[in-house]
């Protein structure tokens, strides 16, 4: 993918949780089914919100908490915390409950500044849970805690720690809400997630009403250089973006990163040619260097992603060659490979959309939708032609079957996963963190040089180093520190 | 009739004593989705906050005892029997009574297969043993038979379930909404309650989500029944575009 200076350091911005207010209110469109999951999330209650990378959960949080604050008639303030903090993913135990209070604390605080309004709390759950409870009474409306980026696969040790606070913390006045991704299991022994939350699924789906004119409106806002094009006569506006964004299986950021690889692609028209060029050009340098950046985050999952690079080989390819767009794996398969599959949902290569469906064969398997990207590169000359684009619009073609025996994954086990371990990314040099398909924006060899200069060697180095030390670098600003936090936090955080 | 209600209580006639059943509680949830659904579109504070539990936990209550008499006639034809009675008395408690716990929840007890006495039988709607003997299949029946891309927005999260975890999603959220929406019905709360507008639009929406989701794998179940298979999946989203005005 060509990086355009012109537009890298707008799009740099991929997380809803790096916008302004502003900004966040100008670029993001919400469909039907997104407006009942806000909804659910202003309501009172505890909801875990789930959802792949870049699949909008972050975004429906801060849009659920913007409303509240826009809005003084509703009876509920809002507090919204990103748990991208270093200090809670390497604590456990009393530890990362003092941290968390602390910085809940310290959230509400800023948020009461101004107010004449006292918030006094020990960071410690009873103290914060007595504090809030009184302020929900002094203001009148109740307290909705929204927790960014709870939970994460891979990162296990203080998910029941977590849990615990999630559910003390509630009570009639106080709800919380956490964004999780898919495959994270471990709840804690004391949280029930069938009865102690409402689990609700951050799925795009283009058999979901609103599909088509969500992507239109994203379209419409972040890309008038697209919609300024004139569309050719095999694609009209509304069908390319649904078709992008069903290519991307509905993931928002992909959606993103495929609207700026045609944005910039310099062709006076968009067409059936133009789409492919970029799903190509998506599977080359986002989707397959995604699987590369992920891995040394995954602590002990980390030997898991070979197995899903071998596992999304071999299902494309098997699928490409048939066109099929989506296939079932059978469970027994699944009982075996399931964190791999975890791992794929992750990166937005396969999205599950049946649990349970009978296969020819016998057996019960689970339905996948795959990654049209991904999936026009094994199709005879990766060619998107119109009867291929027909056919996966429709999407009516019976799904690839793979048995629990015979399959090309019969073979494949999972490797023996040793016990919880810190992710490997944070003792990788910088120079893991230079230019390259799997960090677009990364670090240029000069600014490395600067830094090992400057005494940063390593990823955690670079995290924990002040903005002053880093303005201290010749030649570096508020805008390459900008970018290098950026960098080191795409590669810290999943 | 409004779809949700055909889902639950199916089509019936009025001449024996089970399509009467069938008529009187088909007559009464029609009220109350109604109802609730006026309510949910006004969004007028003080009516959530009064009516919108009492709704919610109604219609969760009458769609239950409909599904019982789908599955279990003689259950229901028990407690109509103590009702037309002479001795039925007003004022006493009548102990053959829908009852949340006994008829909805069930108990845990032992697995079919192994070693469970007949007297233990659960036939609780959402008890393991109906998860066993009926809801496991017809969610199956249903998954399988199910065309593709249809079923709306609730379809897109019932078909994330597995079918051996049917009963406990659907009874989860069941416990959750009868038990919130409970504490509105009973005005227990001696400080402001949370029934604002959007909570309790929330709790209408998810009980009829929860009602949905039920109501049409029951119509895939193979207990004998008058309203299945397209027709039911047809209702499921005509009641949907009905709620979210589609």
């Amino acid at each position: 993918m060509t990086i355009d200076n012109k537009y890298a350091e707008k799009n740099l911005v991929l997380a809803a949780e790096d916008f302004n207010q502003e900004e966040f209110a100008a670029l993001h469109r919400f469909s039907s089914n997104d407006e009942r999951v806000i909804a659910k999330l202003i309501a009172h209650g505890p909801v875990l919100l789930q959802g792949s990378r870049g699949s909008g959960k972050s975004a429906l949080m801060r849009e659920a908490s913007r409303r509240l604050q826009l809005d003084a008639t509703v009876p509920t303030m809002a507090v919204y915390l990103s748990l991208r903090y270093m200090p809670l993913l390497r604590s456990v135990g009393d530890e990362y409950q003092r941290i968390l209070c602390q910085l809940l604390v310290e959230q509400v605080e800023r948020q009461l500044a101004g107010t004449g309004l006292d918030f006094e709390a020990e960071p410690n759950l009873l103290s914060i849970q007595g504090a809030l409870t009184n302020l929900s009474e002094a203001i009148g409306k109740r307290i909705v805690l929204m927790f960014d980026d709870a939970a994460h696969i891979g990162r296990e040790a203080s998910l029941a720690d977590f849990f615990d606070v999630f559910r003390t913390l509630s009570n009639s006045s106080i709800s919380c809400k956490a964004t999780i991704y898919p495959g994270v299991t471990n709840f804690g022994t004391r949280f029930d997630v069938f009865n102690d939350a409402t689990v609700v699924d951050v799925v795009r789906d283009d058999t979901q009403p609103g599909f088509t004119e969500l992507f239109r409106e994203v379209l419409i806002a972040r890309f008038p250089n697209i919609t300024a094009k004139r569309f050719s006569s095999d694609v009209d506006m509304d069908e390319f973006a649904r078709f992008v964004g069903k290519g991307v299986l509905g993931n928002m950021r992909g959606f993103i990163f495929a609207c700026n690889s045609i944005s910039y692609s310099g062709e006076g028209s968009i067409g059936l040619t133009t789409i492919g060029r970029s799903f190509l050009e998506l599977t080359t340098n986002y989707y397959w260097p995604l699987l590369d950046e992920v891995e040394p985050k995954l602590g002990k999952y980390k030997p898991v992603v070979q197995v899903a690079r071998e596992i999304a080989e071999a299902v494309l390819a098997d699928s490409g060659r048939l066109q099929n767009d989506s296939v079932i794996i059978h469970r027994d398969i699944l009982a075996r490979l399931g964190k791999a599959f975890e791992i794929l949902e992750y990166v937005g290569f396969i999205s599950k959309r049946e649990a349970s469906k009978a296969m020819k064969s016998g057996g019960r398997g689970t339905r996948y939708a795959l990654n049209l990207c991904m999936l026009l590169e094994h199709i005879p000359q990766a060619r998107l032609t119109s009867d291929v684009f027909s056919k996966w619009t429709a999407g009516l073609d019976e799904a690839l079957q793979l048995h629990s025996k015979g399959s090309l994954l019969s073979g494949l086990r999972l490797p023996n996963l040793e016990g919880v371990k810190e992710p490997e990314i944070m003792n990788d040099p910088i120079d893991t963190l230079r230019k390259s398909a799997t960090y677009p924006y990364g670090l240029s060899e000069w600014m490395l040089e600067e830094l090992h200069a400057a005494g940063i060697h390593s990823v955690q180095e670079l995290y924990e180093a002040p903005e002053d030390k880093l303005d201290e670098i010749k030649y570096v600003g508020e805008s390459r520190i900008r970018q290098m936090k950026n960098v080191v936090s795409q590669a810290i955080w999943l | 009739m409004h779809p949700l209600t055909l889902i639950v209580c199916g089509v019936h006639e009025n001449s024996t004593a089970m399509g009467k059943t069938f008529a009187y509680l088909s007559d009464t949830l029609e009220k109350l989705i109604h109802r609730s659904v006026a309510l949910r579109r006004n969004q007028d504070p003080e009516e959530s906050a009064m009516f919108g539990p009492i709704l919610g936990r109604a219609m969760l209550e009458v769609s239950c005892t409909a599904l019982v008499a789908r599955f279990d006639p003689l259950r229901v034809l028990a407690i109509r029997q103590t009702q037309v009675a002479s001795t039925f008395d007003l004022q006493t408690r009548n102990p053959m009574a829908f009852d949340w716990t006994g008829d909805v929840k069930g108990e845990d007890v032992k697995n079919l297969t192994q070693g469970c006495h007949a007297r233990s039988l659960q036939r609780a709607l959402l008890s393991s043993h109906a998860q066993e003997l009926i809801w496991r299949e017809a969610f199956e029946s249903l998954m399988d038979n199910m065309p593709s891309n249809r079923g709306l927005d609730w379809m897109r999260s019932l078909e994330r379930i597995q079918p051996a975890g049917f009963v406990s999603f659907t009874r989860g959220e069941a416990e959750i909404l009868y038990s919130e929406l409970s504490k509105g019905v009973h005005h227990e709360f001696v400080i402001p309650a949370q029934f604002d507008v959007v909570s309790v639009g929330d709790l209408l929406s998810r009980t009829w989500t929860l009602i949905g989701h039920l109501g049409l794998t029951a119509c895939h179940s193979s207990i004998p029944r008058d309203f299945h298979g397209a027709a039911a999946l047809e209702a499921y989203e005509a009641a949907q575009r009905d709620f979210y005005q589609r």
